[in-house]
């Protein structure tokens, strides 16, 4: 087993396209490290780079505390995993699988027995016999995993297994990947555009964009503490809410400005954005649809169109001029659905002071940690994301009577029924 | 109505077809048959021709009695083939040794060659790949004074390899199997490597039995084509105790006819063997490659 680490890597195609810039990550043994990002952010590159498909332009690569940059793949001891399975057509599941073993002279007899391990890890052990072509889409891709586990690699890559599987087979290899890991126990690095894997299956989450690293960070941090404006809305499903507003300070503490809405901050983030000498200026407030409520007052809206999801619902309400995002739920404490009323409704936003994120509207970096990158521990982040559930009312109990008339006005703090919704009959 | 219509159709096009049928294969059907009658039939049926023919005299069709049936099945013609008249059968051996070794050379050299041109794509490839596709469009007599020079050049004129080493190098089947090769994923070479396979290993249990088809429609294609040449060894070689069967059957005269029918049907049995044995191949082979993606 061992890790990867990776010193200043880039990769440039054709002397021009930079697909990876100053790639500085340490990938610690028995880890497993998602690569996310949209299409070209070079994730796929990087993974390639440790497979040694590509080589880097500049900058080390180890894998454990061997540099493999002029090693061949073979020599590499890794195994992976391919988006279309690039299985050989020609052979039968058992050859696919015995391939590797063969061409580096194991004896028939180790190779048959490790074959079969692996297929009934699988269970794919009835389908040996057969062509890739006489397999679904999910079987091909247990042969693909079958290939690389019986090789027991140090390093374990996989580029976008999941992404032509459907998306109930998806989920269902989702959780098989993860016991395989459990299973295996050695270093996986796995690359996908899509969050909820990335969410789902990784220790640690490294968030690209343009070939930059954007986020480093446990699926809690970068969920909880997005870097910056990309990360934040790149991660979470529905999308994180944007809003242009105006980042103001008065009697010593900061306060939002969205047009004539004033948002209260957190004691926690007031904290943070005192601690990062963060001053005043234009900012773009992201708040995820979950933490969003419909309350009596607060900032104006109008109901659009929504998505019933099921157990939730993603109201898209018109407010300040754009559309924002509302997750509700679906059924209220006894199990009945609720009904929620027509489009065109009324209704107030509240935005919840201790789950909003500051953007800088200048360089999209999270203010709060823009002076320093804090780390967060686990057990921080878990507290943090908690809190969010049941986030406290943003206003200060006792406001300073001098400063009565500047301190913006405060947005209610008791949560009245949603107005919206309404108990299906 | 519409289906009288549709069934009326599709009678008018089976006819069509069942003509066209019959007349591409009465020559193969004559030939098999004819080779069955005695000597004497034939020469009762084209006897006429061939005097017309030596006499300079106008072609008399009236003169040709067509008959597919013989009056009495005699196996005569084949026995004088094996027994009594070797040379047939000596050339049908000069044609086997040189389509035999062009067939096997032709589709080493392309099987290397495509995968080169697939496996690796530049600008310099790619214009060479550009030739190639040029050079298979141009008929083969435009290339064969230049290849009579070549090969006086290099000492070989008048001997087998004027016609093999042409043939060992033709553009065709390394265009169609390049276009085949292309098919085959990036990915799959990838994971190749990563099982540890070298080039060499990646060529020979990756490619090439993924191109069993095209490899084997190549070789169809290539035999039939080098199996009827004529022009060929009538100019490289001079030498008549070289040429091959294909060349040899057109100098028949006049006394030898139920022979050469013999001689010619025997003479398409290993191309006939080959297209039946490798039919499903060769279909799947040439509609793989001419379906390609760039």
């Amino acid at each position: 087993m061992a890790g990867v680490r990776f010193e200043n890597v880039s990769k440039v195609f054709d002397k021009s396209v930079v697909a990876v810039d100053s790639f500085n990550l340490e990938i610690r043994d028995k880890e497993f490290v998602v690569f996310v990002g949209p299409s070209g952010c070079g994730k796929s590159t990087t993974l390639r780079m440790i497979a040694g498909l590509e080589a880097p332009t500049t900058g080390n690569i180890y894998i454990g505390d061997r540099l493999v940059n002029d090693i061949t793949p073979k020599d590499r001891d890794i195994a992976m995993v391919f988006q279309n399975y690039a299985l050989y057509p020609h052979m039968t599941v058992y050859e696919n699988i015995a391939y590797g073993l063969r061409l580096r002279k194991y004896p028939k007899s180790v190779i048959d027995q490790k074959v079969k391990e692996a297929a009934q890890s699988l269970a794919i052990t009835e389908l040996l016999k057969r062509k890739p072509k006489a397999l679904s889409g999910g079987q091909r891709q247990r042969v693909a995993i079958g290939r690389a586990i019986v090789r027991e690699p140090q390093v374990f890559l996989m580029d976008e297994p999941l992404s032509n599987l459907d998306a109930k087979l998806r989920n269902q290899m989702r959780a098989e990947i993860l016991t395989l890991r459990r299973k295996l126990d050695t270093t996986f690095v796995y690359v996908t555009h899509d969050q909820t894997e990335a969410m789902t299956l990784g220790d640690r989450i490294v968030i690209m964009k343009d070939g930059f690293i954007q986020q480093v960070g446990t699926p809690q941090e970068v969920f909880a503490h997005p870097a910056n404006q990309f990360v934040g809305g790149f991660i979470g499903t529905p999308q994180m809410n944007f809003f242009q507003g105006e980042l103001r300070k008065e009697n010593g503490r900061f306060f939002v400005m969205l047009g004539e809405y004033p948002v209260e901050i957190s004691e926690e983030k007031q904290e943070r954005l005192f601690s990062c000498d963060v001053q005043p200026q234009a900012v773009v407030l992201g708040v995820r649809p979950e933490h969003i409520t419909l309350e009596n007052e607060g900032i104006p809206a109008v109901r659009g169109v929504m998505e019933m999801m099921g157990s939730s619902i993603h109201l898209h309400m018109q407010a300040l001029g754009q559309d924002v995002v509302v997750v509700v739920s679906g059924m209220d404490d006894s199990g009945h659905f609720v009904d929620v009323a027509s489009e065109g409704e009324q209704a107030m936003l509240r935005l919840h002071g201790n789950a909003i994120h500051l953007f800088s509207a200048e360089t999209g970096e999270n203010l709060e940690f823009s002076a320093k990158k804090e780390t967060f521990s686990h057990e921080q982040v878990a507290e943090s994301v908690l809190s969010q559930e049941t986030v406290t009312p943003s206003v200060p109990d006792e406001p300073d009577e001098k400063a009565a008339d500047e301190t913006p006005p405060a947005p209610p703090t008791e949560k009245k029924g949603f107005h919206l919704l309404r108990k299906k009959k | 109505m519409k289906r009288a219509k549709h069934l009326f159709r599709r009678a008018f096009m089976t006819l069509v077809a069942a003509l066209f049928a019959i007349s591409f294969l009465m020559p193969t059907v004559l030939t098999i048959s004819n080779s069955f009658m005695t000597q004497s039939e034939i020469n009762s049926n084209y006897g006429s021709v061939f005097t017309a023919a030596k006499d300079g005299k106008t072609y008399i069709s009236e003169a040709v009695n067509l008959k597919f049936i013989p009056d009495k099945v005699t196996f005569s013609q084949y026995i004088t083939t094996f027994i009594k008249s070797p040379e047939y059968l000596l050339k049908f051996w000069n044609s086997v040794i040189l389509v035999v070794p062009i067939v096997l050379l032709q589709v080493g050299v392309a099987a290397v060659a495509a995968y080169g041109f697939s496996r690796w794509r530049g600008k310099v490839r790619d214009s060479i790949f550009f030739f190639y596709v040029i050079l298979m469009l141009m008929p083969y007599q435009v290339t064969l004074v230049p290849n009579y020079l070549v090969s006086d050049f290099l000492g070989i004129l008048n001997t087998r390899w004027a016609i093999i080493f042409p043939g060992a190098f033709a553009p065709f089947s390394v265009f169609l199997l390049t276009k085949f090769m292309r098919r085959i994923p990036v990915s799959q070479i990838e994971a190749a490597k990563l099982d540890g396979s070298s080039e060499w290993q990646i060529f020979t249990r990756i490619y090439l039995p993924q191109c069993r088809s095209a490899l084997y429609s190549i070789a169809i294609l290539v035999f039939i084509d080098y199996w009827n040449m004529v022009e060929q060894p009538l100019i490289l070689l001079k030498d008549a105790e070289m040429q091959p069967l294909s060349v040899y059957l057109s100098t028949i005269n006049s006394g030898e006819i139920g022979l050469a029918f013999a001689v010619a049907t025997i003479y398409m049995i290993p191309s006939l063997l080959l297209f039946l044995h490798g039919e499903e191949y060769l279909v799947e082979g040439i509609a793989q490659s001419g379906s390609v993606k760039g």
